[in-house]
C-alpha cells in the first residue's frame, strides 16, 4: 500500500555512543548502570547533566520503575521523556521517538539509554511473566523462555528452505571473529564452525552457541541537532531513513517474515538508498535465524535465499563481503537485556565515525535492524535505520 | 486422562481465541464464551529441551514441545504425548497438572 512518505529527518545527529559492563553477574541494580551510562553521556559531550533536556529508558528489571522513576533518581527535570519497553527493537525505536521530539522543538539533548542488571533468579522470574500470553501459553511447557519459541521457528525455516545448522554457524562464527576487537565482549575467544556444531542442544534445532548470555550493563546515546553537535564538536552520525512496524503479518501461522519486509520500500525510499550501498549491517541477533530473516527481509537477498546469501557471502570486518554485527553481536558480547536493542546502534555511530573496535576503512553507510518483545510465539516489535557518517 | 479442547469462542464474530483473553482480538467484543472445541490439529514444529528455568521440569528433561495450528484456527503450544514431527495429524487435549493446572497435550490423530 502506497503511503505518503514520512518526513526526514533532516537536521538531527546521533553522538556519543556508550557502553558501560558487560558483566555476567552484578551486585547493582538496573539504576546503576543508567546512572554509569548518563555520565559517560555527559562527560564525553562536555556538557552539564541539566543540558540533558529529553529521556528514554529501556529496561526490563528497573521494576518497579521505568523512565519516570529515573527523573528522581538520576536528578533531571526534562521537558520530553519516553519510556520505550521494546526490547530489541528499543533502540531504534527511541531514535525515532527522540529524533522527532528535537525536530520539533520539544527537547534540545536527548539522552536514550538502555540498562539492565543480573542476579541469580532474576531471568527466571522475567521470562515466567514477561507477557500475559507467554505466561498463560509458553511458559508452562518446560519453562524454557525464548528458547523454546525461537527452536520452533529456527526448525521451520530449516525444513521450509532447507538451511542447515552450519548456515547459522556462519552467522554465530564470523560475529565472534567480530568480536575479538570489541573491549566489552564477554566472550574473548574464536570459535570454529567444530566447536558450534559439536556444543551441547540447549532447545533442538537451538545449541549452545545459538543462544545469547544475559549480563548486566548499559548501552546509550544522544539525539540532537547537527547544528549543537558541531557546537560540541562532537562527531556525529546521520539518520537517512528509520521505520518500525509492530505484530506484522500476524495471520502467518509460523514467522518466516518479518515487519522489516513490510516497511523496507519505504526505509530505501526515504534513504534514497539500496542495500548494495550498505557498507555494514548490525541485525538484531537474538537467534541466528533471526539475524537472517532480516537480511532477506531487508533486501539483502531474496526470502529463502538467505542459506546460500550465507554460504557466499563473508560476514566479517575484513572479509570484503557484508561486515555483519561488527562487535560481535548479542551472541558474542552478550545481551544486557534492553541494551541488547541499542548495541547495533552504537556500534554503527562508532563504525561511521571511525572509532570502532574492528574498523571498516571508510564506512559512509549502515543499516540497523532491531526484533524486540516475545509476547507469544515471535517477537512483535520490528524496526530498522540506515544511518550516515556525518559529512555524507 | 486427557479431556476435551476448550477455548473462547467469540458470540459475535465466532472468532475463536487462543491464548486467551477479555476481548475479542478480531471485533473487540467482550462476548467471549468458553466452549468445548474440535481439537483437531497439524504439527508447525517442534523441539525437544535440554535445559528449563523451572526446577520441576529440569528433573524431567528432555521434554518434547509442540507448536500446532488449530484447525479452529489458533496457534498453540502442547506437550508430545508421542513421538510428532512437523506436518502430523494430532488431536489436542487437555490435560491437568499435579499442580491443578490445565495443560495442553498433542496426541497422534
Amino acid at each position: 500500500m502506497a503511503a505518503a512518505a514520512p518526513k526526514s529527518y533532516d537536521g538531527i545527529a546521533l553522538t556519543l555512543p556508550v557502553t558501560i559492563g558487560y558483566e555476567k553477574t552484578s551486585p547493582h541494580g538496573a539504576a546503576y548502570f543508567a546512572g554509569q551510562a548518563l555520565k559517560a553521556l555527559i562527560d564525553g559531550a562536555g556538557i552539564e547533566k541539566a543540558d540533558i533536556d529529553g529521556l528514554t529508558m529501556s529496561s526490563f528489571t528497573l521494576t518497579p520503575d521505568n523512565v519516570v522513576g529515573m527523573t528522581a533518581y538520576l536528578g533531571l527535570e526534562p521537558r520530553w521523556i519516553d519510556d520505550i519497553p521494546m526490547g530489541g527493537a528499543s533502540g531504534l525505536v527511541a531514535l525515532r521517538r527522540a529524533a522527532r521530539a528535537v525536530q520539533a522543538g520539544d527537547a534540545d539533548i536527548v539522552a536514550c539509554i538502555a540498562a539492565d542488571t543480573i542476579k541469580p533468579g532474576m531471568f527466571q522470574d522475567m521470562v515466567a511473566n514477561f507477557s500475559g500470553f507467554s505466561r498463560d501459553a509458553v511458559f508452562p511447557y518446560g519453562a524454557a523462555g525464548p528458547n523454546t519459541v525461537f527452536a520452533m521457528i529456527t526448525r521451520n525455516y530449516m525444513e521450509t528452505f532447507g538451511a542447515t545448522r552450519e548456515d547459522f554457524g556462519r552467522i554465530a562464527v564470523s560475529q565472534r571473529q567480530n568480536a575479538l576487537q570489541n573491549p566489552h565482549a564477554l566472550f574473548k575467544k574464536p570459535l570454529t564452525m567444530q566447536d558450534y556444531l559439536a556444543a551441547r542442544p540447549v532447545a533442538e534445532p537451538l545449541h549452545l552457541f545459538d543462544c545469547v548470555m544475559p549480563c548486566a550493563g548499559a548501552e546509550a546515546f544522544l539525539v540532537m541537532t547537527i547544528d549543537r553537535a558541531k557546537a560540541l564538536k562532537l562527531p556525529y552520525v546521520i539518520i537517512k531513513g528509520a521505520v518500525e512496524r509492530h505484530n506484522a503479518y500476524s495471520q502467518d501461522p509460523m514467522p518466516l517474515r518479518g515487519g522489516w519486509a513490510m516497511e523496507r520500500e519505504r526505509l530505501y525510499g526515504m534513504a534514497g538508498l539500496e542495500p548494495g550501498d550498505m557498507d555494514f549491517l548490525e541485525t538484531y541477533d537474538d537467534y541466528p535465524v533471526i539475524s537472517l530473516m532480516q537480511m532477506e527481509d531487508l533486501g539483502f537477498c531474496g526470502k529463502g535465499e538467505g542459506p546460500e546469501f550465507l554460504r557466499k557471502t563473508p560476514l566479517t570486518v575484513a572479509g570484503g563481503g557484508l561486515p555483519h554485527n561488527t562487535g560481535g553481536g548479542q551472541l558474542s558480547a552478550g545481551q544486557a537485556g534492553a541494551a541488547g536493542g541499542f548495541i547495533g546502534l552504537t556500534e554503527a555511530i562508532r563504525q561511521l565515525t571511525g572509532v570502532a573496535g574492528s574498523q571498516i576503512t571508510g564506512a559512509k553507510f549502515g543499516l540497523v535492524s532491531g526484533y524486540g518483545m516475545v509476547i507469544y510465539d515471535r517477537c512483535l516489535c520490528t524496526a530498522a535505520a540506515i544511518l550516515a557518517r556525518g559529512d555524507a | 486422562m486427557t479431556s476435551t479442547l476448550r477455548l473462547q469462542h467469540c458470540a459475535a464474530c465466532g472468532k475463536i481465541q487462543y491464548p486467551p483473553r477479555e476481548v475479542c482480538g478480531n471485533c473487540l467484543s467482550e462476548k467471549l464464551e468458553w466452549r468445548k472445541t474440535n481439537g483437531a490439529a497439524r504439527v508447525l514444529s517442534f523441539t525437544r529441551l535440554h535445559a528449563s528455568l523451572d526446577p520441576c521440569f529440569q528433573g524431567r528433561l528432555p521434554i518434547d514441545v509442540l507448536l500446532v495450528q488449530l484447525d479452529a484456527g489458533p496457534v498453540c503450544y502442547a506437550f508430545a504425548a508421542a513421538p510428532l514431527t512437523t506436518g502430523d495429524r494430532v488431536t489436542i487435549g487437555e490435560r491437568i497438572d499435579e499442580g491443578g493446572k490445565t495443560r495442553l497435550w498433542a496426541s497422534p490423530a
